[in-house]
C-alpha cells in the first residue's frame, strides 16, 4: 500500500511583509520551513511503514522550486519518494484550488489503486485554515477524519482518537481509502538521520517534479483562476489603542478600578 | 455553486446549528447575532439549520438571538453528527434553495465538514474570520481573518460564486436578543440518508478527567503567572474571582509549577480566550502567552515592574506588587457591593 503525505513549506517566521501593491505576502524576504505539523504527519506515515511489510512513503507537495528542500527534509526523515508539483500557474491558490491540484496529483500516482492512506497536518502555521486535508479527501471521494491526537492502522481499518467537546474524546473509525489530519500530540516527530540525509542527497532518483501538465490539471480549477476566495487587502492590525495606569497606593487603585469596573458594567 | 445559476439568484443568509452536550453550542447564538445584522443590510432573512430532531423551545431561542425562520432536517438513521450526512444534506438543500451566505462555528465539528461543504458546493470557504460585513459597492461578504499570528490581518472575498461560506470561532461576536421577534417560521422536513459512500464511524466517546473548568466560556478571567509566588497565593486570585463572577486561569509557567490546572492554561498551547475583561496578575506578557488573550475586551495588568511587557497590551496598567494589591482590590469590590 501507499501513504501519501502532503507537507507544505511554511515562512519560519512572522516577520512577514506585506507587498503594498499586489496585497500579496513577500515570502522570498524569510526562511521557509517545513509546516510543524507535517513533521509530524510524515512520523505518523513512517511508524505505520515500520510496522508493516508492504508500504511506500510518498510525500507530496505543491509550491514554487525552494519546497523542494521541504521533500528533502521528509526524505530525510525516511519517506521513499518525493513529488514537487510546480508551475507558475499554480500560483495564487486557495484551498480549493490547492485540494484540486494535489488530488488529481494523488490520483495521477495512485493509478485506480484504492489501497491508500493519507496524512496531512491539521493546519499550515501560515494560512492556518485547516481545509486542504478534508478537500483533498472530497475531491477523490473518500472520508477524511481530522484533528487525530492518536492514530493506528489495523488491517485496512484507520482508527483514531480525537477531541470531541471540552473534556471529551472520540475514537472513530474508517477503512481505507482515507485521510487523515494529524495533531502535534500524535507522536513525537524523528530527527532525520544519516542515512536518511545520504538517501535523501540521491534526489535525482527520488524525487519527481510535476506541472500542469503532467497531471492534466484543467486550467480552470487551478491557481488563480481556480481559486473562489480572493484576499482583497492585507494590513497590519493598528497597535492597541492607548492605555491608562492608575497610580496612588495600593487601597486608593483598588478603590479607582473598582469604581470604573463598576461604571463600565464588568461587574 | 451550480454550473447554470447565477450570484442574484442567491440571497438569504444561512447559520448552522451546532449542539453540545444536548444544547445548542453558544457559538450558533453569536452567529445569529451577526447573520441579522449582515441580513439586514442585504435585506433579506436569517435562516438557523437545524440537522437533528429539535425541540420548541429551541425554535424559540434561537428567534430571540436573530433566526427568522428555521429549518428542521430530520433524518431517522442519523442520531448524531456525522460527516458525510452534513455534507450530503447542506449540499442539495443550497442546491435547491439558494442562500447567500453560510456561517459555520469553527468548532471542531464545523472544521470537519465545512471544508467538504465548500468543495462539493464548488464555492470559496474562508476560517476563522473574527470580522464580517457587506461591502456596500458590490454586496459582497467581506471577511477579515487574522494571520500570522495575529500579525496581519486578511480581507477575504469569495467574489465570483455563492454561496459565501465563512466558519467563525466561539467568543468573537456577542449574541445579540431582539426584543421585538416576530413569529419563528418553522420548516420540518425528512431526509432519507443512504449511506453509499464509505463513512467514517464513531466506535465510543470517552470522557477525560478534570475538563470541568472551561476558561474559554467565562466572561472574565482572572490570570495568574509566575508573579503570584505559590499555589497559596493562587487562593486570592479565586477569591477575587468569586467576588466578581469569574474563573481563574494561569500562563504555562503557574500550570507547569502546577499552581492551577494544565487546563486552565491561556496561550499558544493553551487555550485562546476572549472574556470581556482579562485581569492578568503577576504575568510578564510573553508572546506565547499574550497571542492566547490579546484580544480580551479590556485587560488589566498588575505588575511590579513597569517595564514589564503585558503592560503594552494592556488598557489599564497598575504597577503594584499583587500580593499586596489584590487583597486591597477584593476590599475595595466588597465596600462597592455594600454602598
Ligand atoms: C492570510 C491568508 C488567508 C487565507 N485564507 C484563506 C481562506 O480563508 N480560504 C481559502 O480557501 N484560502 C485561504 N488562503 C489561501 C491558503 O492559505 C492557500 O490555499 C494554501 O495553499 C493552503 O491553505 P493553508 O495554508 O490554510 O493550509 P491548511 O489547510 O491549513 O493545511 C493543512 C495541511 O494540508 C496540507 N497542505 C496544505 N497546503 C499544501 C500544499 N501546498 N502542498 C501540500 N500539502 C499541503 C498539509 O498537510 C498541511 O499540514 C489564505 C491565504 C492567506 C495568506
Ligand atoms: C513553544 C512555546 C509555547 C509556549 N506556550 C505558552 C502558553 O500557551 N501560555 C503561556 O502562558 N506561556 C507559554 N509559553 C511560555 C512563555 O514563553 C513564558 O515563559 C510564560 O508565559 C511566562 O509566564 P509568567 O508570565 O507567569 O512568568 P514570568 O515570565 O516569570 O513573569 C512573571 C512576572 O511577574 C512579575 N512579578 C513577580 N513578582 C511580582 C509581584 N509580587 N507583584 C507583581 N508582579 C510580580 C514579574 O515582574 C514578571 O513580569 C510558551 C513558550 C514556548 C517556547
Amino acid at each position: 500500500m501507499k501513504i501519501i503525505t502532503c507537507i507544505k513549506q511554511v515562512p519560519a517566521n512572522s516577520t512577514i511583509k506585506i507587498d503594498q501593491v499586489t496585497g500579496h505576502l513577500v515570502r522570498e524576504a524569510t526562511p521557509a520551513i517545513l509546516n510543524p505539523l507535517d513533521k509530524h504527519s510524515i512520523e505518523l506515515a513512517l511508524e505505520i511503514k515500520e510496522s508493516r511489510e508492504d508500504v511506500e512513503v510518498i510525500a507530496i507537495t505543491m509550491g514554487p522550486d525552494q519546497a523542494r528542500l521541504a521533500l528533502l527534509e521528509a526524505l530525510s526523515m525516511g519517506a521513499d519518494k518525493a513529488i514537487l508539483l510546480s508551475d507558475i500557474k499554480f500560483a495564487g491558490s486557495d484551498t480549493l484550488a490547492t485540494s484540486y491540484t494535489l488530488s488529481i496529483a494523488i490520483k495521477k500516482l495512485m493509478n485506480d489503486d484504492d489501497n491508500y492512506l493519507i496524512t496531512c497536518g491539521a493546519q499550515a502555521s501560515d494560512g492556518e485554515t485547516g481545509h486542504v486535508g478534508p478537500q483533498v479527501a472530497e475531491e477523490l471521494g473518500i472520508p477524511s477524519i481530522t484533528g487525530a491526537s492518536r492514530a493506528s492502522l489495523d488491517g485496512d481499518v484507520l482508527l483514531v482518537t480525537r477531541g470531541k467537546q471540552a473534556g471529551k474524546l472520540e475514537q472513530i473509525k474508517t477503512r481505507l481509502p482515507a485521510l487523515v489530519t494529524v495533531t502535534k500530540g500524535v507522536n513525537k516527530p524523528r530527527l532525520p538521520t544519516l542515512h536518511g540525509i545520504t538517501h535523501a542527497f540521491d534526489e535525482g532518483a527520488l524525487l519527481s517534479v510535476w506541472n500542469a501538465a503532467t497531471i492534466d490539471a484543467d486550467e480552470e480549477k487551478i491557481g488563480m483562476a481556480g481559486s473562489k476566495t480572493k484576499v482583497s487587502k492585507m494590513y497590519t492590525p493598528e497597535p492597541k489603542k492607548e492605555n491608562i495606569t492608575l497610580t496612588g497606593s495600593p487601597k486608593e487603585i483598588a478603590s479607582k478600578l473598582a469604581s470604573m469596573l463598576k461604571e463600565k458594567n464588568y461587574i | 455553486m451550480q454550473p447554470n445559476a447565477k450570484l442574484e439568484d442567491y440571497s438569504g443568509v444561512w447559520v448552522v446549528v451546532e449542539r453540545s452536550e444536548s444544547e445548542i453550542d453558544p457559538v450558533v447564538l453569536e452567529l445569529l447575532g451577526k447573520a441579522w445584522d449582515l441580513a439586514k443590510k442585504r435585506n433579506t432573512s436569517v435562516t438557523a439549520v437545524i440537522l437533528g430532531k429539535h425541540a420548541d423551545q429551541e425554535s424559540k431561542k434561537l428567534g430571540i438571538h436573530g433566526a427568522d425562520n428555521i429549518l428542521g432536517v430530520h433524518c431517522p438513521d442519523v442520531q448524531d453528527y456525522e460527516q458525510e450526512f452534513y455534507t450530503r444534506v447542506l449540499t442539495e438543500l443550497v442546491h435547491e434553495r439558494k442562500p447567500e451566505i453560510i456561517l459555520i462555528g469553527a468548532t471542531p465539528q464545523g472544521r470537519d465538514y465545512a471544508p467538504r461543504l465548500s468543495k462539493r458546493l464548488n464555492t470559496g470557504l474562508t476560517a476563522d474570520c473574527t470580522g464580517l460585513d457587506i461591502e456596500e459597492t458590490t454586496g459582497n461578504l467581506l471577511q477579515e481573518c487574522p494571520t500570522y499570528g495575529g500579525n496581519i490581518m486578511a480581507i477575504i472575498q469569495t467574489v465570483s460564486s455563492r454561496p459565501q461560506m465563512a466558519t467563525v470561532a466561539r467568543g468573537v461576536f456577542k449574541p445579540k436578543i431582539r426584543t421585538k421577534a416576530s413569529k419563528v417560521k418553522v420548516e420540518k422536513i425528512t431526509y432519507c440518508f443512504d449511506a453509499t459512500r464509505e463513512r467514517a464511524s464513531t466506535v465510543d466517546i470517552i470522557e477525560q478527567d478534570g475538563e470541568t473548568r472551561d476558561v474559554r466560556d467565562a466572561e472574565i478571567l482572572v490570570a495568574g503567572g509566575r508573579g503570584m509566588e505559590s499555589s497559596e497565593n493562587f487562593g486570592l486570585l479565586e477569591e477575587l474571582a468569586r467576588e466578581i463572577g469569574g474563573k481563574v486561569a494561569g500562563t504555562r509557567s503557574a500550570c507547569d509549577l502546577g499552581w492551577i490546572e494544565k487546563n486552565c492554561q491561556v496561550g499558544q498551547t493553551g487555550h485562546v480566550v476572549k472574556p470581556r475583561l482579562y485581569i492578568a496578575c503577576g504575568i510578564s506578557g510573553a508572546i506565547q502567552h499574550t497571542i492566547g488573550m490579546q484580544d480580551s475586551e479590556h485587560i488589566i495588568a498588575i505588575n511590579k515592574d513597569p517595564e514589564a511587557r503585558i503592560f503594552s497590551i494592556a488598557d489599564t496598567c497598575i504597577v503594584a506588587d499583587v500580593l499586596e494589591f489584590i487583597p486591597a482590590f477584593i476590599n475595595a469590590i466588597k465596600r462597592f457591593r455594600n454602598s
